[in-house]
């Protein structure tokens, strides 16, 4: 029973795994396949796009900002080069006249065409006494106070042309109309004579980059001026100086030609703008797809973990699904195997078990009928002998009679008849008369020490029997006339042909969950035939009487009982029966 | 003290001889009043001399023993037989018979038996003490009608709506729908009092009650009130009352008339 609770285990067990290892494969190949895609293909290829969206959008931002350069480099010239401004730079008359001055504002104005909310122009005379701009005159560009150094025109003779302009970033300032300046252009005008008679300054503001950034592809543009390592966010107004300023550029440097560079946290694009020292770097911040590769990775994790939970779920119910048909099926079986036969399984609601269990119950019924068969056949075997002793004597004469023996018994005081004819009418009554197919042990023992009290009498103290039961055992239901019929057989084939002291013993005991009788002589043992291996196999033989015994042990208990002989020839004969304990409780 | 009376019916001579003489009846406190070997002749003789244990054969001339105890005041009653069928075994059972022992009868069965009969009448001279100590003729038999088990009270209302039937243990416990053995374990638990006991004890009280109509006869008081027979009504009214059913009634028909004097 014990291995088959382990076998049962063992199936239990391969059962739960493989449904389990199945579900996690069904579950997981796929997100595997989906990680896989994501984390080679995808992540290089959001990172080659993202580079390649920074290369487009910055080409286009140094196209604009080139092209607005150009523009008021354009304006810068244009002014530079007017007669009016230059004849009223030449005269360098601290009170100009009306007129003149209203013709350089009218050439100012015209040149700049209403752009003046996106850059100022301004024209300061070398002594810095003519002064005109078109917003409020820069401070910055009164050269009257700002000697060499603080002279922002000064730069202008060291360009390597004399009449090329001049771009710098340096010389930010905000206007009265809180404009930003960010970029100057500068410029010197020169009379007929080649001599410098002053400058032109034009001062580009950050409303002319309104539209730098258009699809907002950088978190920061900047534009750096290679000449002297500066650099400006064109994003944010406030945010100027060298690289130190700018955590993206940190680890920039030269050379400043097209190229991507990508670092840890943002991607770099770089665009240098032509014909000048500027190069604008826009600045791609990855750490958002870095977030949502993590955020992916970590659903990915949760949803593996919640599907492995799912699949041993599943894996569980399912099991037990199966597990309940088939214990009900193997539980009902061992029922059969100890020789129940009463059983019926309720079908299971699962088709493929409902077949079996209505198999199984089919099989049952047919040998329940066979036995019922067979029993009917023992049944009229057994009629048929008792009908046959009936015919010849009645009975009830007998015992009568034999009741009459024992009173004249009695009455003379003969002990030993008494006890013969007592005896031997119990005897004779269970043989005959009992109609039960059971009797509890005690009374099969009982019925045994009646028997061996008339044999004692008849062989005297040649004869030693004991007989030795568990007291617990004694209502223990065991199948009639078993233990007689071995007794007998031990006195007529094992001792009675013995010369000298004839011993037997019956034993009936609990040996942990058996029941163990014995029937153990010290006769000749068994000479004349070889027992057999299997008892069936005495069917056909002249010992009808052991099969017999056999026979009916099997069909009350199944396997689970067991007869056995030992014999040494000249040392006696032991029948060993063994019953199972638990088999009462299927009664 | 007291010795139970027996008396023993066989109509084999031999057998009769050996019970009569090998049995140490002194021993068991039994006392051997008479011995018949005929069924008709030991009708007669169990009537006169109204022995506590009848011992009896099946098979007898005349009538059968089980047939002459039905018509006996009979209490107790162990049969000898050399049959084992079924229905005469349930006939003994429906009679109340205490004890089956087949022939040849072991002597050792027979004394132990009769042991345990003893130890059972001895069992109901204690109930009947307990039911008529010191309860003056007249009142009848104090019985307990309510004592708070639903089973218990409900037997006992079957037996107060059903007593004038021929109701018993068996006829109870089916209608309670419990075994007979419960029936009896719970009554006498919440009683004090057998079953059986109790049931006569009713019986006799309703037959008490009865007496006082003087149109009626003790035979038809006997059968209103579930006795089988009057000879067995006499039997039971003697063991609780001490004086036989007649004897009973003139005593208080003439206590009534004196006391309307």
């Amino acid at each position: 029973m014990s291995a088959f609770r382990m076998k049962n285990r063992i199936l239990k067990g391969t059962l739960y795994y493989r449904l389990m290892s199945y579900f996690l494969i069904v579950m997981l190949i796929p997100l595997l396949m989906l990680t896989l895609t994501n984390f080679s293909a995808g992540n290089r290829t959001i990172g080659r796009n993202l580079v390649e969206q920074g290369e487009l959008a910055i080409d286009r931002a140094a196209i604009r900002l080139k092209t607005i350069i150009e523009s008021y480099r354009h304006k810068a010239y244009v002014i530079s080069t007017d007669e009016t401004v230059i004849a009223e730079l030449a005269a360098n008359a601290p009170e100009a006249s009306s007129s003149r001055s209203k013709a350089i504002y009218e050439t100012l104005f015209s040149v700049m065409r209403g752009d003046t909310y996106l850059a100022s122009a301004t024209v300061v005379s070398s002594s810095g006494q003519v002064r005109y701009s078109t917003h409020l005159f820069p401070k910055r560009y009164d050269i009257r106070y700002n000697q060499n150094d603080f002279n922002p025109f000064f730069n202008l003779s060291r360009t390597a042309s004399e009449t090329a302009s001049v771009i710098t970033t340096e010389n930010r300032y905000s206007t009265e109309t809180n404009a930003s300046v960010f970029l100057n252009i500068y410029r010197k005008v020169r009379d007929s004579t080649g001599l410098e008679i002053g400058y032109v300054a034009v001062d580009v503001f950050y409303e002319t980059l309104f539209n730098i950034n258009d699809r907002l592809v950088f978190s920061d543009l900047i534009l750096i001026d290679t000449s002297n390592y500066l650099a400006n966010s064109l994003i944010n107004s406030d945010l100027h100086g060298d690289f130190s300023k700018f955590p993206a550029l940190k680890s920039l440097h030269a050379p400043f030609d097209q190229r991507s560079i990508v670092e840890n946290t943002t991607i770099i694009s770089l665009a240098p703008i032509a014909n000048t020292s500027f190069v604008i770097a826009g600045i791609t911040d990855i750490t958002p797809y870095r977030q949502s590769v993590e955020h992916f990775f970590i659903i990915l994790v949760i949803i593996v973990l919640l599907g492995t939970v799912i699949a041993g779920f599943l894996s569980y119910f399912f099991t037990k699904t199966i597990e309940k048909p088939v214990n009900t099926l193997a539980k009902t079986m061992r029922k059969v195997e100890s020789g129940d036969l009463s059983v019926h399984i309720e079908e299971s609601s699962i088709a493929e078990f409902a077949q079996l269990d209505r198999t199984f119950n089919a099989m049952i019924g047919q040998i329940v009928n066979l036995i019922k068969l067979t029993r009917e056949e023992e049944e009229k075997v057994r009629e048929a002998e008792r009908k046959a002793l009936h015919s010849q004597m009645n009975p009830h004469f007998l015992f009568n009679t034999l009741n009459t023996v024992k009173a004249l018994a009695s009455l003379h005081g003969e002990e030993q008849i008494l006890t013969i004819t007592t005896k031997l009418g119990k005897l004779l009554r269970e043989i005959i008369d009992n109609r039960n197919t059971e009797q509890t042990l005690e009374n099969s023992l009982d019925l045994v020490a009646n028997y061996l009290a008339i044999q004692k009498i008849r062989y005297g103290d040649k004869l030693t029997a004991t007989i030795d039961m568990d007291k617990h055992l004694a209502h223990m239901n065991i199948p009639r006339l078993i233990i007689q019929p071995l007794v007998e057989n031990a006195i007529i084939h094992g001792l009675e042909p013995k010369i000298g002291q004839w011993t037997l013993h019956i034993g009936a005991h609990v040996v942990g969950q058996q029941v163990i009788i014995s029937i153990q002589d010290n006769g000749i043992g068994i000479t004349d035939i070889d027992i057999p291996e299997h008892l069936e196999d005495l069917a056909y033989t002249e010992h009808v009487g052991i099969y017999n015994i056999y026979r009916r042990l099997q069909l009350r208990y199944g396997d689970q009982a067991k007869l056995t002989i030992a014999t040494q020839p000249g040392e006696g004969t032991t029948v060993t029966i063994i019953l199972p304990i638990a088999a009462e409780e299927n009664v | 003290m007291t010795r139970h009376t027996i008396v023993l019916v066989e109509d084999e001579l031999l057998t009769l001889r050996e019970l009569e003489t090998t049995i140490d009846w002194t021993q068991l406190g039994l006392q051997v009043v008479g011995t018949a070997s005929d069924g008709i002749s030991g009708e007669a003789l169990i009537k006169s001399l109204e022995p506590d244990i009848v011992i009896t054969d099946i098979r007898l001339p005349g009538q059968d023993g089980l047939s002459m105890l039905a018509q006996c005041p009979v209490n107790h009653a162990i049969i000898l037989s050399g049959h084992s069928d079924f229905s005469y075994m349930q006939q003994a059972i429906r009679l109340g018979v205490f004890d089956y022992l087949l022939k040849p009868v072991d002597n050792n069965d027979l004394h132990q038996s009769l042991e345990k009969l003893l130890n059972h009448i001895k069992e109901e001279e204690v109930d009947v003490e307990k039911l008529t100590k010191g309860k003056m003729i007249e009142e009848g038999l104090e019985l307990p009608q309510s004592v708070g088990n639903y089973i218990v009270d409900a037997a006992i209302e079957f037996i107060r709506t059903s007593y004038a039937k021929q109701i018993g243990l068996q006829e109870t416990a089916e209608y309670l729908n419990i075994s007979e053995s419960h029936l009896c374990r719970l009554f006498k638990e919440y009683t004090q009092i057998n079953f059986l006991q109790y049931i006569s004890a009713w019986r006799i009280n309703k037959a008490i009650e009865l007496m006082g109509n003087p149109s009626l006869s003790i035979q038809a008081i006997a059968l209103n009130c579930g006795f089988p027979n009057p000879g067995y009504f006499a039997k039971i009214f003697k063991k609780f009352m001490g004086i036989s059913p007649s004897k009973y009634r003139n005593e208080r028909n003439y206590s009534n008339e004196s006391s309307m004097d």
